[in-house]
């Protein structure tokens, strides 16, 4: 062991290693860089794998769409596969910015719902829905109304006979609130004065189990939701039509609430702006060759789903009446996000106001994590301040509440009841063990030239930290395999491994699985830079 | 039940095909892959192996993917013992005794009960989904979200009797996870809260990155720190393996395990972390020598590579019988089964039996082929631990970040990771334990949603009112003060020995 550790001076040794590395990882480099011109785009495309990129996880209606879209697509253009990438995050926002981001050449493409047009409404960003072109719509489904027969509730009628005899507290089971079903619900209240609670669960399987359990009276959502359980039974569809998996279900135009036939969702293909007209003219034979395709049509068939494909110009037409729709109705529900939350002492705003007392707290940290390291030995410093700045995140929580929604009449514990709850709890625990330390404390140490003694003696940890900082920076800027490459070797010298040939075969290895495993078998789509992305734009 | 033995026989007859056990066999292999992988969950090895399945007839698509959720569940224990990187976060349970058997020299006592936990378990629940899967799910929907509220506080419980002497520090660490987990969007009002202006915040802290950060690389920072860059010795590795006798002695604790892996498996969005948790506290409670947990016990290990294992069988409990997904993976097959037009849920009883007994006839054999592919695997993994520190730490540094990104694919990730790294390791550095942070981070959302939703529905009373929410309570309560008394008795007895923070720097 003594032998890895003891230093080696091989002189060039590093050379061999970043040049052995990159030889041998050489494919996964190219592909990272390939050059995108407009020239190739033009004549060879596709000339690599398209991405399609997914605002969820793996699971769920649109990743299943989107799957199976790659996979029919794949049998028109066989040469480049159609790779799904998982970018989950703040309803479809991360996913958005990832596409605008990447260059319009045709190589990612955004799978959409209708879902993202609420959520971007409702947190303001509608620039973001600016600035793709939506550019095929796919498949829709109506929404649906599903009741538990075993609940006595076995149709419309019988719903709203029970919503009245509760007076307002029958309950809606659902997903989201503000999400597209939810305003699709309190349309569907609307046009049948109905009076209700809409509960929402984290996923609509949640729910219909809340609903098989008869916790709640309704759930509204998807047809396929009902499907394969003769205990659920669909009382009323939005659809213009009744729907052909699912004749005998009425709409609930027959069932005299009108108005409804556009309370879908649907889901569809867009591109960032700016794409080159041959690749649209690409795509667009490809979508129409997909749509056609009898597996994809026999695929949703039996689920209420209908493969009802448009063209760019009616889908951007769809989204913009959308857009409006939404924002009728979210702004009296108080969910449409506010720029602004009005004046607090007169000149401060309270966002303004909630920064500057975070920062002043984090000043206090600060001085008085110095104060006590002139005071205190190492390790009760090393205690005191891991609980101070537990006691720092529960105060800046507690300050940060304030801005949150205020409770309401239906949600009375609101947005900022249980953080607050958690906030007080860890506050007190922090001070009690601030308090026990320091009683602990004898006052006559100094952490401070403890922690100086240390780090001149050994300052391997803060180089290592350095190490590991610069190899993310790294990663952004020049990707992952060429950051990787440098920052094995580099971190090998630093912790005293200092052996050419194991570090040479280490590294290639690492680099080979995470090309091979990772980004090839696994799909991981690793960065590749901004560096690299300037020089190929 | 003649009818279901006999469709069980025609399915284990359909299932003895060389290509059926071959499926397992890749399903098995991949699975322990995409489990030991940190970053790499067991619904992300599910999806990607979907599109392998597309020209598969059904059946043995489903088997393929089942082989893949079962395996991965263990996976994530191999690294959790090997190196205290939990694979998966229901591993991080097995770290607790796992990887103080490795400091030991002695891995193969871990791993080998791992892998036959994991497998008689695996088996145990998926008898269970077999003979009581419809009355149990019937059991499992009519939980009000007051119950589920309750079941997320007695998992909170537990942090009273896993952390010992250290209390305040070990509820400090629950109270952080829990207020950590408020970030993001709120879960009810879809108000955002505490982003600070990042939209990677908005669906909040990704539990992957917390889980590698305070665990793997805390535990690479503290070696740096320490310099602690010596490879443990092993002297014998022949005799380090568990004896018949040692399985023997777990006989009723992974049995026991399995009971409760599968039973709140089957609560959906309960999850496998909270099933290893609570049987954990659990067998500590009742076992003879629970001084032991957290530094090195066979039964700690046991039991949690049981309950993680069994509540594969409890998630699909119901997704077979209603067609509700019960955990993330479980959404994945569902999705699989609808490329192969199978509708989960009672009618599928009816419609295609077959396909529902071969897949029950699948889970059994998959464990089997587990345990035999983990057993022999167990000698090639062991060697990890014999691997110089420091290629090995660079190694897992390296992992780390590459299994942060791949979580979401996603850099903020890798910030997060690195982040809760450094703050693990201070942590760990005071004595303040990391395990109740992710135990925070996961029941923070099932408490505070569905105690909202209880309240939403039926008002403050509700938790009271209804008699299962209010044994539950109860008892979260006795277990939580019951540990608390203990150890104020023992810290009285040994409040005379109690040492002072006089000393000098030097022992730091």
């Amino acid at each position: 062991m003594n032998s890895l550790l003891r230093p080696r001076r091989h002189s060039g040794c590093l050379l061999v290693i970043l040049v052995s590395a990159l030889t041998l990882s050489l494919p996964a480099i190219e592909e990272a860089t390939t050059p995108v011109t407009p020239e190739t785009d033009l004549t060879v495309f596709p000339n690599r794998p398209i991405r399609i990129i997914v605002y969820t996880g793996p699971g769920g209606q649109i990743d299943f769409t989107a799957r199976k879209f790659a996979e029919i697509a794949r049998k028109y253009a066989p040469e480049h596969p159609f790779v799904v990438i998982n970018k989950p995050g703040a309803g479809g926002i991360v996913a958005f910015e990832e596409v605008i981001q990447a260059p319009a050449d045709g190589y990612n493409i955004l799978a959409v719902t209708r879902s993202n047009v609420t959520k971007l409404v409702s947190s303001g960003r509608e620039d973001l829905l600016d600035q793709v072109n939506w550019f095929a719509y796919l498949t829709d489904n109506p929404h649906v109304a599903i009741t538990n027969v075993n609940s006595g509730l076995s149709n419309w009628e019988k719903v709203t006979i029970d919503s009245r005899a509760r007076d307002g507290r029958q309950i809606w089971l659902g997903v989201d609130i503000g999400g597209v079903k939810h305003i699709s619900g309190i349309r569907l209240w609307e046009q049948s004065n109905l009076s209700a609670r809409w509960i929402p669960y984290n996923s609509g399987g949640q729910a219909v189990a809340a609903l098989l359990g008869e916790i709640g009276q309704v759930y509204f959502g998807n047809p396929s939701d009902a499907a394969g359980n003769p205990s659920l039974t669909i009382v009323g569809s939005c659809s213009p039509h009744r729907m052909k998996d699912f004749p005998e279900v009425p709409t609930f135009a027959e069932l005299g609430v009108p108005d409804l036939e556009d309370e879908l969702i649907w889901r569809g293909l867009a591109f960032r702006k700016g794409m080159p007209k041959p690749i649209l003219d690409w795509y667009d034979d490809l979508v129409q060759k997909v749509n056609a395709d009898p597996d994809w049509r026999e695929q949703w068939s039996g689920e209420g789903i209908n493969a009802t494909y448009k063209g760019s110009e009616e889908f951007e037409a769809i989204v913009a009446q959308d857009r409006v729709l939404f924002r009728q109705i979210l702004e009296p529900l108080g969910l449409l996000k506010s720029k602004k939350n009005g004046q607090w002492l007169g000149f401060l705003d309270p966002e303004t106001a909630v920064r500057f007392a975070n920062g002043i707290l984090l000043l206090i940290f600060i001085i008085g994590s110095i104060r006590l390291a002139k005071s205190a030995s190492l390790q009760a410093f090393g205690e005191i301040f891991v609980a101070a700045a537990a006691l720092l995140a529960a105060t800046s929580l507690l300050i940060m509440s304030s801005l949150l929604p205020r409770p309401n009449a239906i949600d009375t514990v609101g947005s900022a009841g249980v953080p607050l709850l958690w906030a007080v709890a860890l506050l007190l625990l922090a001070a009690l063990q601030i308090v026990i330390s320091l009683r602990r404390c004898s006052g006559k140490s100094n952490a401070t030239a403890s922690l100086l003694k240390r780090l001149r003696k050994d300052h391997l940890l803060p180089a290592f930290f350095l190490g590991i900082f610069i190899y993310l920076a790294l990663i952004s800027t020049v990707g992952y395999h060429l950051s990787t490459i440098i920052f094995i070797p580099a971190a090998f010298w630093l912790l005293g491994f200092r052996r050419p040939l194991p570090t040479a075969v280490i590294t290639v290895l690492w680099i080979s699985f995470a090309y091979f495993v990772f980004q090839q078998a696994l799909y991981v789509d690793l960065p590749a830079g901004w560096l690299t992305g300037a020089f190929t734009d | 039940m003649d009818s279901l033995f006999s469709n069980l026989i025609e399915a284990f007859d359909a299932l003895l095909s060389w290509q059926a056990v071959l499926v397992i066999i890749a399903g098995v292999i991949s699975g322990i892959i995409v489990g030991a992988l940190p970053g790499l969950s067991p619904s992300m090895g599910v999806a990607l192996l979907v599109p392998f399945t597309y020209n598969m007839p059904p059946s043995l698509a489903l088997i393929l993917l089942v082989a893949v959720y079962i395996a991965a569940c263990y996976g994530g224990s191999i690294t959790a013992i090997t190196i205290n990187t939990p694979g998966t976060a229901a591993s991080m349970v097995t770290s607790f005794d796992g990887y103080p058997l490795t400091m030991q020299g002695r891995p193969g006592m871990a791993l080998g009960v791992s892998i036959v936990a994991s497998s008689i378990a695996g088996i145990i629940g998926s008898l269970i989904l077999i003979f009581f899967s419809v009355p149990m799910a019937s059991i499992a929907v009519r939980f009000h979200p007051a119950e589920y509220f309750a079941l997320a506080m007695f998992g909170l419980a537990t942090v009273a009797s896993l952390a010992g002497q250290q209390w305040l520090k070990a509820f400090i660490a629950a109270s952080l996870g829990l207020a950590l987990n408020t970030v993001g969007t709120d879960p009810i009002s879809g108000a955002d809260r505490f982003t600070f202006g990042f939209v990677e915040l908005s669906d909040g802290f990704n539990i992957i990155p917390a889980l590698i950060g305070l665990f793997a690389l805390s535990e690479v920072f503290s070696a740096v720190s320490n310099r602690a860059f010596q490879t443990k010795a092993m002297t014998n590795l022949g005799q380090e393996w568990p004896s018949f006798l040692d399985y023997w002695k777990l006989k009723w604790t992974i049995f026991l395990s399995a009971l409760i892996g599968t039973i709140v498996g089957i609560f959906p969005g309960a999850g496998s972390t909270i099933a290893s948790f609570l049987s954990y506290d659990f067998t500590k409670r009742l076992s003879k020598t629970p001084e032991e947990f957290g530094k090195g016990s066979l039964q700690g290990v046991a039991t949690s590579e049981s309950a993680n294992s069994a509540s594969v069988g409890g998630s699909l409990v119901p997704l077979l019988t209603l067609g509700i997904p019960g955990s993330a993976t479980a959404a994945v097959l569902l999705g699989a089964m609808m490329v192969h037009k199978l509708t989960p849920g009672p009618q599928l009883f009816y419609s295609k039996p077959e396909i529902i007994y071969e897949l029950f006839a699948s889970m059994l054999i998959a464990n089997i082929v587990l345990l035999g592919v983990g057993l022999l695997g167990s000698r090639i993994w062991i060697r990890i631990t014999s691997v110089p520190r420091v290629p090995l730490y660079l190694v897992i540094t390296v992992m780390c970040i590459l299994g942060c990104f791949a979580s979401r694919n996603a850099m903020f990730d890798v910030y997060c990771g690195v982040f809760f790294g450094i703050v693990g390791w201070l942590m760990k550095r005071h004595e303040f334990p990391v395990a109740p942070v992710i135990l925070g981070l996961v029941l923070g959302s099932i408490a505070e949603s569905n105690f909202r939703r209880a309240i939403m529905m039926d008002g403050p009373g509700v938790f009271f009112g209804r008699p299962l929410s209010a044994i539950l309570l109860l008892i979260a309560a006795l277990s939580f003060l019951i540990p608390l008394i203990v150890n104020w008795r023992d810290a009285k007895k040994l409040q005379n020995a109690s040492t002072s923070f006089t000393t000098d720097d030097n022992g730091d």
